[in-house]
Order: C-alpha cells, then sequence, then structure tokens
C-alpha cells in the first residue's frame, strides 16, 4: 500500500515524459500541472469541476483535472493540450471561428479530442452525442455554434 | 505567494494524509491507523466531491483512502442470478455497459460527461449532496448493498442501508451493489426537471419501476434527500383506475414535506412530480 504525507516526491508521466515533482497529497492535478510542472495550457477557471477549462486526458479519458488529486493518478498517463496531437480538430477549430478569447479553448480542445478518438467517426457525429459531450465545458464568448461546427468538420476529418 | 484573492495558490488550504490500498484489508487498515491517529479519514474513490468541498472548506478530511485500486470496487460482472457492480465504478463505465437500462438513463442525468469519467458510482450515493440520484434504481428494485470494514463484509438491504444517507457503520465503506437480474429488464419511466438546464440540480428526479403488477416509486429533489416512496405504491399500482386518478390520489397522500427552496416552491415541485407521475403511470401502461 503506497501512503504520502507532507511533502513527496513523485514521477507523473504527462505527455509521454516522467516528471518528478514534489506535491502535497492536497494539490490537485490542475495546479500541479500548471505550478509544479509549468505546463500553463491547461487553464484555471471555476476549480469546481463547472467550467472544464482544466481538461486534460487520464489515460486517454478526458477528466477535469481542478477535481482529481496528483497523487491519484501517479501511474497514469496525463496529455495535456501542450500533447493533443490531433492537428484536424485545432485546424478545424481555427477555421470554423470555433473560439475568441482562448481562454477555454484548449478545454474543448481536450474533450473534443477524447471524443474523437475514442471511436472512428466515419459518418461524423450526432448532435445528441456532440450535445452531451460538450455539456461539460463553458464558454462565454463563441455561443457554442462554433465550437460544434469544428468538432463535426474534425469528426468527417477536417 | 498570496494570490489577489488572498489565498494561498493550492486551493485546498490543509495537509491531508493519501493511502493507496490494493485490497480490502489494506484499506481497513489505513482507515484504522489514520483514526487512531486522529485525522478523520475519509474513504475517496472518484474524488469529485471529496475535491470540491475540501477546497471550498465545507470539509476538512484529515486522511483520505482512495480505493479506485481494490479489484473488487471495480467490478461489473454477472454471478449467478445478480449483477454485481463495484461502488468504485466511474458513472460513465456503468452507463456505457448498459446492463441495467434504469441505471444507465438515471445516471447518465448526473453532472456532466467529463465529471461522470471520474464520478464514482459509491460516491455519488454516499456523498453529502441532497440529491444522489444514482440510489433511486437501486431502492426501487430492492438491492442489496456490500460493506467491508473492520468486522469484515456485511450484506444490508437497500432501505435499510440508504435511509436519508448511507448507512455505513464506523471504518465501513461501500464496497459492491447486487442487483437480482430479473430487474434489470423491468419496465421502468424515469423523468428529471430542472430548473435551468440539464446540467443543474433537479427539482424533481422520479423513477417508477414495475415488477408484476406492482409499481415502485423513488425520487430524488422533491425532498430532504432520496428515498423510495412506498407509501404511496399502492395506489400507483391500482389498475382499477385510470392512471391519472392514481398519479392524483398519489400526490394527495404524498407522506414527506416537500422541499420548498431558492431553486423552486414546494407547490412548483408538486405540480412537476404531479406531471411527471401521470407521464410514467401512461407510459408503463403502454409498455
Amino acid at each position: 500500500m503506497r501512503t504520502y504525507e507532507g511533502n513527496v516526491t513523485m514521477v507523473l508521466q504527462v505527455n509521454g515524459e516522467e516528471r518528478e515533482v514534489v506535491v502535497r497529497p492536497a494539490d490537485t492535478l490542475l495546479r500541479v500541472i500548471r505550478e509544479k510542472i509549468g505546463l500553463r495550457g491547461t487553464k484555471i477557471g471555476c476549480e469546481n469541476g463547472d467550467c472544464g477549462a482544466c481538461t486534460v486526458h487520464i489515460n486517454g479519458v478526458a477528466a477535469k483535472s481542478c477535481m482529481v488529486l496528483a497523487v491519484e493518478v501517479e501511474g497514469d498517463e496525463i496529455t495535456t493540450i501542450e500533447g493533443m496531437t490531433n492537428e484536424v480538430l485545432k485546424e478545424a477549430f481555427i477555421a470554423e471561428g470555433g473560439f475568441q478569447c482562448g481562454y477555454c479553448t484548449s478545454g474543448f480542445l481536450m474533450n473534443a479530442a477524447a471524443l474523437l478518438s475514442a471511436e472512428p467517426k466515419p459518418d461524423g457525429i450526432t448532435d445528441d452525442e456532440l450535445r452531451v459531450r460538450l455539456e461539460s465545458n463553458l464558454c462565454r464568448c463563441t455561443g457554442y455554434e462554433g465550437i460544434e461546427r469544428a468538432v463535426k468538420r474534425a469528426a468527417r476529418g477536417g | 505567494m498570496e494570490s489577489r484573492f488572498g489565498r494561498k495558490p493550492e486551493v485546498i488550504h490543509f495537509d491531508v494524509v493519501y493511502y493507496r490500498p490494493e485490497s480490502v484489508a489494506e484499506a481497513v487498515a489505513a482507515f484504522e491507523e489514520a483514526r487512531e491517529r486522529g485525522l478523520d479519514p475519509l474513504y475517496l474513490a472518484g474524488g469529485t466531491e471529496i475535491t470540491t468541498f475540501s477546497r471550498q472548506g465545507k470539509i476538512r478530511p484529515g486522511a483520505l483512502i482512495d480505493l479506485k485500486k481494490i479489484p473488487e470496487c471495480n467490478l461489473l460482472d454477472t454471478r449467478g442470478e445478480e449483477l454485481v457492480l463495484g461502488a468504485a465504478l466511474p458513472l460513465n463505465r456503468v452507463i456505457e455497459a448498459g446492463v441495467f437500462p434504469l441505471l444507465s438513463q438515471t445516471a447518465a442525468c448526473i453532472a456532466d460527461y467529463t465529471t461522470r469519467n471520474r464520478l464514482s458510482l459509491g460516491g455519488n450515493i454516499a456523498g453529502r449532496l441532497p440529491y444522489r440520484e444514482a440510489v433511486l434504481p437501486f431502492l426501487a428494485c430492492d438491492a442489496r448493498f456490500v460493506f467491508a470494514g473492520p468486522n469484515g463484509t456485511r450484506t444490508v438491504d437497500c432501505e435499510e442501508a440508504f435511509a436519508e444517507h448511507l448507512r455505513a457503520q464506523a471504518g465501513e465503506f461501500l464496497l459492491q451493489i447486487l442487483v437480482e437480474n430479473r430487474y434489470l429488464t423491468s419496465p421502468f419511466f424515469h423523468r428529471r426537471r430542472e430548473r435551468g438546464g440539464r446540467i443543474d440540480y433537479p427539482l424533481v428526479t422520479l423513477v417508477l419501476l414495475r415488477t408484476g403488477r406492482e409499481i415502485r416509486c423513488a425520487v430524488s429533489g422533491l425532498c430532504s434527500a432520496p428515498r423510495r416512496i412506498g407509501e404511496i405504491e399502492a395506489l400507483l399500482s391500482d389498475r382499477t383506475r385510470p392512471a391519472g386518478e392514481r398519479a392524483a390520489a398519489a400526490i394527495d397522500a404524498f407522506p414527506v414535506a416537500i422541499r420548498s427552496d431558492f431553486r423552486a416552491s414546494a407547490d412548483y415541485r408538486r405540480h412537476l412530480f404531479g406531471l411527471a407521475l401521470d407521464e410514467g403511470l401512461h407510459a408503463l401502461e403502454e409498455w
């Protein structure tokens, strides 16, 4: 059984690299990614699990990093926006105007990338499926239409 | 370093001791050790509520015992005549497995998709929010809850295990939930009403389950805690009367105080409950 107390040194797998960090067991993954590892693309929003700006992948599954303790994911594969490689999706966000201020964009991209990588979408993505997935993230600029178009475009292959 | 809001950058301001057991025995031993140290331990599975409540200062556990690596807590399997659901299963795993459609439909309305990738079945049921909708299907189908603790495991009927809140004894945690296979395909109705959109707490969530001639009823949001409303089930099941009449009689006979708060008045909740009951009874007629 692993037990962590006080300041502990541990290794996290982030974007395919081993990153040694010193954390408190109460540190959230969000804060560790940003403040200990220095990857600032994962955004601090509500820190309450509501906005999705902090979305990362844990073993390929989208998760809100503000609701996860860093110690919980020791041994798991963490992917942040810096390590997200779906270029078709990124291009689709640009082509469809899927962002304005851009603060929420990394969270939306990570959420959408998990959706698109989970299974091939040769026939595109249904409105219902997209609605359920994108409900996890908040945007206060775009009105969501550009984001939805972008994800659908990427699902069709760009 | 202080932020411009005057708080330290660490979002959870107090220290915790974190245990990651790999067996039930290790988890129980960790709890006991933490308790002896005066650490006020909590069991953790998905951790979504514990993390956010800790940040908000609503809870202050001194130790967290993470159940995710315990194989029995992640079981999703049929054993004999029962479905076994590990309490640490993320809600989306249960939903996407699709083995218990009423549970899938109920759980799919809890929180949002990404949160459900972490939020656990047991965590929702054991949580501190008043809604805990994941328990409704289990209340309706007389599921049994398996607790693990210092005295081994014990299996308890759902209505005893969950009365207003999860009735775990000192040092115990919810290990598994057992559902008889015959309920997995029983006709059901689920309706959820919110105030401000789907990602919101429910004003009313109604679950009806038909088993033989009997219609069972469980609700969340309507009262102070989720509960089965056994007192009105005879009225709901009386098929000598039309569905609308049964719904009206059940509302008149509703035995518990209906919640009234800033989200909705008791009258409005009662109205929504009546509409859902009427719809549900008609739907079960046609199933």
